[in-house]
């Protein structure tokens, strides 16, 4: 199918390729579907482009980038009602928010997006009395030691 | 609103799946036990309000607002060693 966007214009995609969140997500109950378009190809980023509204995307980062034990802060009963029988086969992301004036970027640690990549259903989660935060600062990372990042392995495109 | 008087261990029944049991009362503090199928999502009003609002914000975000955010940022995958 092809898809009119605001942010990309024309794109063609295949239908099976759809990732579909069946409650939508909060703020937006009727944003079922969705495809992850890649930002550019050095980039951490991605776009959740949804195929409902053309206008309607979010941008992401895989949360295991910022902390590779993420994983461990799913609750078990979530994982199941997606049908996902160990943790390690979920996709997780995160919702970055861009906050223009302060000239940051955050990452919703809080609740992120976890998914089911056989079934590619999925749902947004809130680690409730976890220790991740709402707005998860992402340059800050960077800002302090620019160079250091740029060394860290984990923060490597996965694939 | 409908209101209900209960005391602990009594239940309210919403719908034909829905279970509310008040489980304690201490002070001005309630615990309700609530049991409802796993597609009804439940949260404290606070949270899910504080969520949605940022998706809503976050839903902002274009293109242009990554230039030099981008570099800040990411590693250049040519330049770190994992990636093989």
């Amino acid at each position: 199918m092809i898809l009119e966007t605001t942010r990309f214009g024309k794109i063609e995609l295949d239908d099976k390729d759809a990732i579909v969140f069946p409650d939508g997500i909060p703020g937006f109950p009727e944003a079922r579907r969705f495809v992850l378009l890649q930002h550019s190809p050095q980039s951490p980023f991605h776009w959740l482009q949804n195929l409902e509204d053309g206008a309607l995307a979010f941008l992401v980062i895989d949360p295991l980038l910022v902390d590779e034990d993420y994983l461990g802060s799913i609750p078990e009963e979530e994982l199941r009602e997606l049908g996902i029988g160990q943790v390690g086969e979920a996709a997780v992301l995160s919702i970055v928010r861009v906050h223009r004036e302060a000239r940051k970027v955050t990452a919703n640690l809080l609740a992120p997006l976890l998914i089911n990549p056989k079934t590619r259903r999925g749902k947004q989660v809130i680690l409730m009395g976890s220790r991740y935060e709402m707005r998860h600062d992402l340059t800050a990372l960077s800002t302090d030691s620019e160079a250091e990042v740029r060394e860290k392995p984990s923060f490597a495109p996965q694939g | 609103m409908l209101v209900l008087t209960r005391k602990v261990g009594e239940r309210i029944a919403i719908g034909e799946d829905i279970f509310v049991t008040i489980l304690d009362v201490k002070g001005r503090q309630v615990k309700l036990g609530i049991q409802a199928p796993p597609h009804t999502q439940v949260h404290r009003e606070e949270v899910y309000v504080r969520i949605l609002e940022e998706n809503r914000a976050a839903a902002m975000a274009q293109k242009e607002d990554l230039e030099g955010l981008d570099k800040l940022i990411l590693v250049d995958p040519r330049g770190s060693g994992k990636r093989g």
